[in-house]
């Protein structure tokens, strides 16, 4: 079997300690991630703010300051076999917006305010591909009409505060693909758009990794962009993987209670309900998570098993979860807790 | 229409129609607001901005009105309109049948205890240097709402009511999560014993887990308390939950309007159509695709219905870029701004027929950004 595109195993990336604030426990943000992603495929990492997920988005490229953060020896993140945590500086930079490229939430705070935006894409082009100021220029052009810039001849002089969000995030996407990566890492891309217009740009990344082939990894709280976008999804909580599954099977039989109870949670426009299934009280801290399951206070299904934690089990067709219930599924139908 | 909103002008209104006894709770006729646009780097240089333009509504007592749009659509503007925080440059806020306008002394703090406001962020409203039982102490002290001796014992059941201990009266803001602070924003509001709570995204801060908490808490609070609601917000599928009615607005004016469950599952306007096509449903699916082209702007449009530029209605055509439509009753009790939306005839002596063919003749026109499926 040939290596997977991307391979994470046992990331962990902790904050602070020592000095400072509290009693200098260590923020464990990301505490043992593992997962894989395959050309062409998206994986939708999914979860509530501090379950870790950006932080594991930035760990991939080594782009978590450190310090305050750190990277913990024996975990690894390697793009066709070759160790991205131990690769040199100029091979990192090379990779960044090279073979993996990034789209953040706001592209105000990624994209150079006093630079035109085809400068900036331009900017990219050249480093990453080589090519000279005239052909950088019209490939700029290229892209820009590709992702649906309006006008991209003129548009392209447009400082990023001349542009609505949604444009600005069509020259983040330009920029990215500038490079024709192999894996696009796009964290909360829409989350700061409205509806319409995000539409409009998940469209666009669906059409792109059509043409382009690319891998990407999909960051995001919100469970149905997920479910229209991923493949696969692998859900977080508390620093941890706690269930990883094609995307049909997740939604139509969560294994997890968290999910399961996530799910319950969200509101769908199709379905009213007189109440939604709120999940009792609130997302541990990080400094502190609970002993044994980390989900275990807030689970209504919890038994005296899950004082002690499982690692991500096996269940079928491709399903892992963190949970005794596959082990156990006959305590599912018990209802308890319910 | 300067007069009280009759029975003739229902179709023009933002609301159901009149019982003809006891005046809507509040109600605000033709309401607009100009800002003059500051001179910075925007392209808008120099032209005033129209954040609200003739919005009309009403809501009656203990009911839950929605106003959604994206943003820069002048949900938030209608709202503090609406709450008296900002004067309108025309237009008319009724709360108990009283001009807001005509409202001094007495009757203006009487109005000022009676509506009380939500925000999204509630720490931003809060003094974080107050202990929380302080901070809510105050609008108990400033409304003479109970004697010096039962303040305490007010507060308590106060964070007891949104679901808090009452020993977090001596905590201060920063000390609970955003839920929970969502939780002391509510218990102020309520401190005074409001009639009417407009909430200003009130949950699209929050994790989808504890979103649910809190909206599980407003729906319980207006049971019990028999609050009415205006309730704004961008999240589609927060607004089915809450609402009982809902008024979709778009670059300042209220596109359509209606009975929740009627503009969720046969909406007239096409905005609202692609509004509602452009939402990710949390099952999959059919991919997502753009229900429509462009963004909202308000540059250049001079004449004509807003929405054109965008529309995909099959009939647009010169009319739509010449007037800008009235906001017309199409449906009892449900209106929308589109000339080429056809007015539904009911038969008035068969409710239940002229519903299925109203179904059938909305499917028809609709353009296939939702699912079909509808309630039986």
């Amino acid at each position: 079997m040939t290596a997977p595109l991307l391979e994470v195993e046992d990331l962990r990336t902790w904050f602070g300690g020592g000095s400072g604030e509290g009693e200098g426990r260590e923020a464990r943000a990301v505490d043992g991630v593992s997962f894989r992603l395959g050309a062409g495929e998206t994986l939708g990492l999914v979860g509530e703010s501090g379950c870790g997920k950006s932080v594991t988005a930035l760990s991939l490229l080594r782009l978590v300051p450190e310090p305050p953060g750190r990277i913990l020896a024996g975990s690894s993140v390697r793009l066709r076999g070759e160790e991205l945590l131990e690769a040199p500086p100029a091979r990192l930079r090379e990779v960044r917006g090279g073979e993996i490229a990034m789209v953040f939430q706001e592209p105000m705070t990624s994209l150079n305010p006093v630079l035109p935006v085809g400068r900036q894409v331009a900017e990219g082009i050249r480093r990453h591909r080589g090519l000279g100021a005239r052909e950088a220029e019209r490939e700029t052009v290229r892209l820009l009409d590709r992702v649906g810039i309006p006008e991209p001849e003129e548009r392209r002089r447009a400082y990023p505060h001349q542009l609505s969000g949604g444009m600005r995030q069509r020259v983040m996407i330009a920029m990215a693909l500038a490079c024709r990566p192999s894996i696009l890492v796009a964290d909360e891309p829409t989350t700061a758009l409205d509806v319409t217009v995000q539409a409009q740009i998940l469209e666009l990344l669906a059409d792109l990794q059509a043409e382009l082939g690319m891998a990407i990894l999909l960051i995001t709280h919100d469970l149905g962009i997920v479910a229209q976008v991923a493949d696969r999804v692998a859900v977080m909580y508390a620093g941890r993987i706690v269930e990883e599954a094609p995307v049909e099977a997740l939604y139509s039989r969560p294994l997890h209670p968290y999910t399961e109870g996530l799910l319950a949670a969200v509101p769908d426009p199709d379905r009213p309900s007189e109440r939604l299934a709120a999940i009792a009280g609130r997302v541990p801290d990080p400094a502190h998570w609970p002993e044994g399951c980390r989900f275990r206070p807030r689970c209504p299904r919890a038994w005296g098993r899950c004082a002690s934690e499982p690692g991500l089990l096996a269940g079928e067709a491709g399903r892992r979860a963190r949970c005794w219930l596959v082990e156990e599924p006959g305590r599912r139908s018990r209802g308890e807790g319910e | 229409m300067t007069d009280r909103a009759g029975p003739a002008a229902a179709g023009g209104v933002a609301g159901a129609p009149p019982d003809g006894a006891a005046p809507p709770l509040l109600e605000a006729v033709g309401l607009a607001r100009t800002y003059a646009a500051s001179g910075g780097a925007f392209r808008r240089r120099g032209r005033p901005i129209h954040a609200v333009r003739d919005v009309s509504f009403r809501i009656e007592r203990g009911e839950t009105l929605a106003l959604v749009g994206e943003s820069g659509c002048g949900k938030s503007t209608t709202a503090r309109l609406a709450l008296g925080l900002e004067e309108p440059d025309r237009g008319t806020v009724r709360f108990g049948g009283r001009d807001l306008s005509s409202l001094a002394g007495a009757g203006l703090r009487a109005f000022r205890r009676r509506a009380q406001m939500v925000f999204q962020d509630p720490v931003g409203s809060l003094n974080h240097r107050l202990r929380v039982g302080d901070a809510l102490r105050e609008p108990l002290r400033v409304h003479g709402i109970v004697p010096r001796g039962e303040e305490s014992g007010r507060v308590a059941g106060l964070l007891r009511r949104v679901g808090l201990d009452p020993g977090d009266a001596r905590r201060y803001p920063h000390e609970f999560s955003g839920g929970q602070r969502q939780r002391i924003g509510i218990a102020r509001a309520l401190s005074v014993e409001p009639d009417l709570v407009v909430a200003d995204e009130p949950v699209s801060a929050l994790d989808v887990s504890v979103q649910a908490q809190i909206l599980n808490l407003l729906a319980d609070l207006q049971r019990d308390l028999g609050l009415t609601y205006l309730f704004i917000a961008h999240d589609l599928a927060v607004v089915r939950h809450v609402a009982d009615r809902v008024a979709v607005m778009y670059l300042g004016r209220i596109v359509e309007t209606g009975p929740a469950d009627e503009l969720f599952e046969r909406p007239l306007h096409p905005y609202t159509r692609a509004l509602l096509g452009a939402v990710p449903r949390p099952r999959p699916g059919p991919r997502v695709r753009a229900s429509v082209r462009g963004e909202a702007s308000a540059a250049g449009a001079t004449a004509g219905c807003p929405f054109e530029p965008r529309c995909r209605h099959p009939e647009r055509d010169a009319a739509c870029r010449r007037d800008v439509p009235d906001l017309a009753e199409k449906r009892p009790g449900a209106s929308a701004r589109c000339m080429k939306t056809p007015a539904w005839k009911v038969e008035l002596r068969d409710p239940a027929r002229g519903l299925a063919d109203d179904e059938q003749a909305v499917r028809g026109s609709a353009t296939g950004t939702r699912e079909d499926g509808g309630p039986a």
